[in-house]
């Protein structure tokens, strides 16, 4: 029988606005629970929503970015259900009419991915569950904390078009990356800026198979492997004839597998009607104008990326870290040379970063394109570029450190007495090497480089000695 | 047309979160029953000619206000700040 | 007394703000037999207040309501003082916030003497529907004051209050003023800001005025109407302090009403009405043509509105908490506590949305109210202003109206207005006995201003 994966994304972006969706609690703050909340997100009686223009404007940006069809005049709906995280009995949200609708979004692969909806709707509390095994089936009680009530999201609907883990792995992240370019959301995974919930089915042979819901990955590693585990669970039941259940399953990141979770008690009957406490959503040719502000492009980035690197892997690597990638355009805008651009900013620079706790903004870009100019005018070598690399790292002004330590004019100083005099002090080394083990001309060299405090150029560190050995 | 069915009363109890009593259940299937043979005219109102709009919705700038305001989350049923509930899932 | 006579005369010294806050004490000390208050203020503080604003009197500073005493439906939130909507569920809830016409009354330097008894959640037209007992009519004790607002209607009633604020949803503030003798104001909706007003119907819902006159009610609206950052469906609607051109020459009388079982003394008192009516204005006869289904579309929206409106009392975050196992025991157990026609309603809300009847009930329900707006606007081509009577019937006795239905019914004249947005106002059309019978006007929307200068000059004569 021939299997085939089938996938559809429901994704939760929490936008990155500076007060809620519907009132004007901060969505920044200390991180005390209920410390930012009001009457309005807590649905005290009495209250009402007002909309939040930037939310609307992001959303704007984000279906633009995805040539999608903006509604001029959408909607606001009620969802009606309980429970204890829902303040109000029922989440606004956008039903028939969605803000945007009908887009597409253009994977690396070149695949696209038709966008069905986007609309705007609002967060709701986040529940703490606590217990004997601190896990969600023991539990006893529910803590709730309001500051997460009320943030504006953005659920971006798919449709059902992926044919592998992978490949809805990778358009997560090229979305994460459109998002964070656009600079709408931060949507990291990990503390649920952005939630995915996929639908799953396996088709046998043409025919549709039985769809599953996916829930709680909160990365795209978890989704990669959710994805696998339920891509094979349903190729072993229909290999075993076992009849799947229609359900929603959540990712437990511990023992790799998803799990069926428990059925809600109340039936679902979600009731939507109007949302009579706002009026229609009108986009004005001015809001349009307005949304445009947000116009960073992670598809633009992929480009630059590509010119650069060539290579379609390492370009779209860049380009998907944002911060790394300013930095690489910055050091190449201001005229450093690929090679040594690419050298500092995707090789040296990432592990010092992850070494020193830090990250790629808090990099002063000058002190960097200093040290590209350096090697570029051959002023100092890599190994000296690579200590002050460091420097900056730290927080050090490499130029300062450079010229303290004597490490710039790379070549000028007097290589041949240095030479001579690293020959003088190792005379049973000069003997081993006459005698035709030329395999310790290595280390000589290192320790002409040292002496140079790395300034000497290795190249011609080696032809000097060469030369002075064989008088 | 309009009939409620005790099955359907109990499943409106459960969306609507109301614990109602046998003799309530009972009451209550007569009122609501009665009320919708009242009212089952509307089943038979033809399309209007146009739709009325209240217009346009106000937006908000995105300043964020932080009012401190007493005694939001009373104390008797917080915990370290967190609002506390009994559990959902029913064992 | 008008309220534009008690500045003239402490102007003349012939009054103080603390003699009529003595004179509102007096007769607050019948609530103790009407039962119009849920909550009264402490007299110490009423009198400072009333102090305070004589003292600014003195320094020359004036506001539009200033040292004047007003009350306050039980479901409109003053920061500070209890908020139960009548309802064992928000017993011991005290409102965390101003609601935006009590930063306006506060800031117009009213005095809030209470807050007033209404039906659980404003779900009646009696006042009997309250968790904390019925308010009585202070015409007849034994009579009921009307409702959802028929606190705020005996305070006025009974001079507890000069002014008095309810919510008008389906006629809560038209029909307990025709009960108990005075005027009853329901804004366009969208004129004053429902902020702070504990939602029933929100398509619906509009804060009412209750005044012994119209230019009393006039003044209130004056200070109250304008758009509120804070809700998103107020509006701007012109407004004056005082009277103005009115420019009313045609009123349209319903072709539909004859029909629709007027009690013969309303009959008959509303009918010396329109014949001094007649004398100065030339009466029309216009069609409504969707007027008694109203009844129909307004039983399936605002219900439907409330089942979500009312699914924020958990007993989670506030209100009535009951102890026990798992949350949805909690919930089920705290909202045991609404009364049976809020319940009532709910279950029917409910059902008007829920899958396979939304189409038939809720959907239809909303087309019935365009075309009753339809209706109304082609009305008003003709016509420019709407009378009718206020209700069907006089004030009955406690405890007389069991029948759901019947007591729904009481609103068949004063619910279209709702649904379709206008202004309208009932006032006093004459007495049948020691009863009273009231007269409603509609204007088109947004003809606040006219409707009230119109009922004003209808006095001054």
């Amino acid at each position: 029988m021939a299997y085939k994966f089938v996938a559809g994304l429901e994704i939760h972006v929490q936008l990155k606005t500076k007060s809620k969706m519907f009132c004007s609690c901060p969505t920044e703050g200390p991180d005390t629970p209920n410390s930012r909340v009001c009457p309005i997100c807590l649905g005290h009686p009495g209250t009402l929503p007002v909309i939040n223009k930037e939310a609307v404007l992001m959303t704007l940006a984000l279906g633009k970015a995805m040539n999608a069809r903006i509604n001029r005049v959408s909607k606001f709906h009620r969802k009606n259900y309980f429970y204890p995280d829902l303040p109000k009995g029922y989440q606004i949200t956008q039903y028939d009419v969605p803000l945007i609708e009908d887009g597409v979004f253009v994977m690396i692969t070149g695949k696209k991915v038709p966008i069905r909806r986007i609309h705007l709707e609002e967060d709701a509390a986040k529940s703490v569950h606590i217990g004997s095994s601190g896990r969600l089936t023991g539990s006893q009680q529910i803590l709730l904390d309001f500051n997460r009530s009320g943030i504006p999201l953005a659920e971006i609907v798919t449709e059902p078009v992926f044919e592998s883990p992978e490949e809805v792995a990778m358009f997560v992240e090229e979305l994460q990356a459109t998002l964070r370019y656009l600079g709408i959301s931060d949507a990291m995974m990990e503390n649920g800026q952005l939630r995915c919930d996929v639908n799953v089915s396996v088709e046998v042979d043409g025919k549709e198979g039985t769809r599953v819901e996916i829930k709680n990955m909160n990365s795209t590693k978890a989704i990669r492997q959710a994805l696998s585990f339920e891509y094979e669970r349903h190729v072993r039941a229909y290999e075993a004839g076992v009849q799947l259940q229609v359900e929603t399953r959540t990712f437990d990141e511990q023992s790799g597998e998803t799990k069926a979770m428990r059925r809600k008690e109340t039936s679902e009957d979600y009731r939507y009607f109007p949302e009579p406490d706002l009026l229609e959503l009108h986009v004005t040719d001015e809001l349009m104008e307005e949304a445009n502000k947000y116009n960073g492009s992670f598809h633009e980035a992929y480009k630059d990326a590509l010119t650069w690197l060539g290579r379609e892997k390492e370009a779209r690597a860049l380009a998907l870290n944002k911060e790394q990638f300013s930095v690489f355009k910055a050091l190449v805008t201001k005229g450093g040379d690929i090679k040594y651009v690419s050298r500092a900013v995707l090789i040296e620079l990432p592990n010092m970063l992850s070494e020193e706790g830090k990250s790629w903004d808090q990099l002063n870009e000058s002190h960097l394109s200093s040290i590209i100019d350096l090697l570029t005018q051959g002023k100092i070598t890599m190994a000296v570029a690579r200590e002050l690399l460091w420097q900056t790292v730290r927080g050090n002004d490499p130029l300062e450190y450079a010229r303290s330590h004597g490490l710039l004019n790379a070549g000028a100083t007097d290589l041949e007495a240095v030479v001579a005099d690293v020959l003088a002090k190792n005379p049973d080394v000069v003997e081993k090497y006459k005698k035709g083990n030329t395999n310790v001309l290595s280390f000589l060299v290192g320790q002409v480089m040292k002496q140079t405090k790395g300034t000497a150029k290795p190249d011609a560190v080696r032809e000097v000695l060469i030369k002075r050995l064989s008088e | 047309m309009f009939q409620v069915s005790r099955a359907m009363l109990q499943h409106l109890a459960l969306l609507a979160q109301i614990e109602l009593s046998p003799e309530k259940e009972e009451n209550l299937l007569e009122d609501l029953n009665h009320i919708l043979k009242t009212f089952e005219t509307i089943s038979r109102v033809p399309e209007p000619p146009k739709w009325f709009s209240l217009g346009n919705t106000p937006l908000r700038e995105d300043k964020p206000i932080l009012e401190a305001l007493s005694s939001l989350i009373p104390a008797d049923r917080s915990e370290q700040g967190y609002v506390v509930v009994r559990r959902t899932l029913e064992e | 007394m008008k309220i534009g006579d008690i500045f003239e005369r402490r102007q003349r010294g012939e009054l103080t703000f603390q003699s009529i806050m003595e004179l509102t004490l007096n007769n607050l000390e019948k609530d103790e037999l009407l039962h119009a208050f849920l909550y009264k203020r402490p007299p110490e503080e009423l009198m400072k207040e009333a102090q305070q604003a004589d003292a600014l009197w003195d320094q020359g500073i004036r506001k539009p309501l200033q040292g004047i005493p007003v009350a306050i439906k039980d479901n409109i939130c003053v920061e500070g003082l209890p908020c139960t909507c009548g309802s064992k569920i928000l017993e011991n809830y005290v409102a965390p916030y101003d609601a935006t016409v009590v930063k306006k009354l506060k800031e117009a330097g009213a005095i809030i003497v209470g807050k007033t008894n209404l039906d659980e959640f404003a779900m009646g037209s009696s006042t009997e529907n309250s968790a904390f007992g019925p308010t009585r009519n202070p015409l007849d004790t034994n009579l009921v004051p009307g409702g959802s607002s028929g606190g705020s209607a005996a305070a006025v009633a009974a001079g507890m209050s000069l002014l008095a604020l309810g919510s008008d949803t389906g006629g809560s503030v038209r029909q307990p003023a025709a009960f108990t003798g005075i005027v009853g104001f329901k804004p366009s909706y969208g004129a004053i800001s429902r902020y702070g007003l504990v939602a029933f119907a929100s398509s619906l819902d509009q804060i009412g005025i209750f005044a012994a006159n119209t230019m009393d009610a006039l003044l209130g609206a004056f200070v109250l109407f304008g758009k509120d950052p804070m809700d998103s469906t107020s509006t701007e609607i012109p407004i004056g302090p005082e009277p103005s051109q009115h420019n009313v020459r045609r009123i349209g009388v319903i072709k539909e009403l004859s029909s629709l079982g007027l009690q013969p003394d309303v009959e008959r008192v509303y009918t010396q009405f329109l014949n001094t009516l007649a004398k100065q204005y030339e009466l029309v006869e216009v069609s409504i043509p969707h007027w008694e289904e109203a009844l129909a579309a307004y039983y399936f929206v605002a219900p439907a509105e409330a089942s979500a409106n009312l699914a924020r009392y958990d007993g989670v975050r506030y209100g009535s908490t009951v102890e026990a196992n798992t949350y949805w025991q909690s919930v089920r157990m705290a909202r045991s506590l609404f009364g049976d026609e809020v319940k009532r309603r709910i279950l029917l809300g409910t059902f008007a949305l829920s899958a396979g009847y939304k189409d038939a009930m809720y959907d239809k329900a909303q087309a019935l109210r365009q075309w009753l707006i339809y209706e109304f606007n082609e009305a008003f081509r003709t016509v420019d202003i709407i009378v009718s009577p206020t209700t069907p019937n006089l004030p009955f006795p406690i405890g007389a109206v069991s029948d759901p239905v019947e007591m729904y019914k009481c609103d068949l004249f004063t619910i279209p207005a709702n649904l379709a947005y206008l202004p309208a106002i009932s006032v006093p059309a004459g007495f049948t006995g020691n009863l009273p019978v009231g007269a409603q006007f509609i204007a088109p929307r947004m003809q606040d201003y006219k409707l009230l200068s119109f009922a004003a000059s209808l006095e001054v004569r």
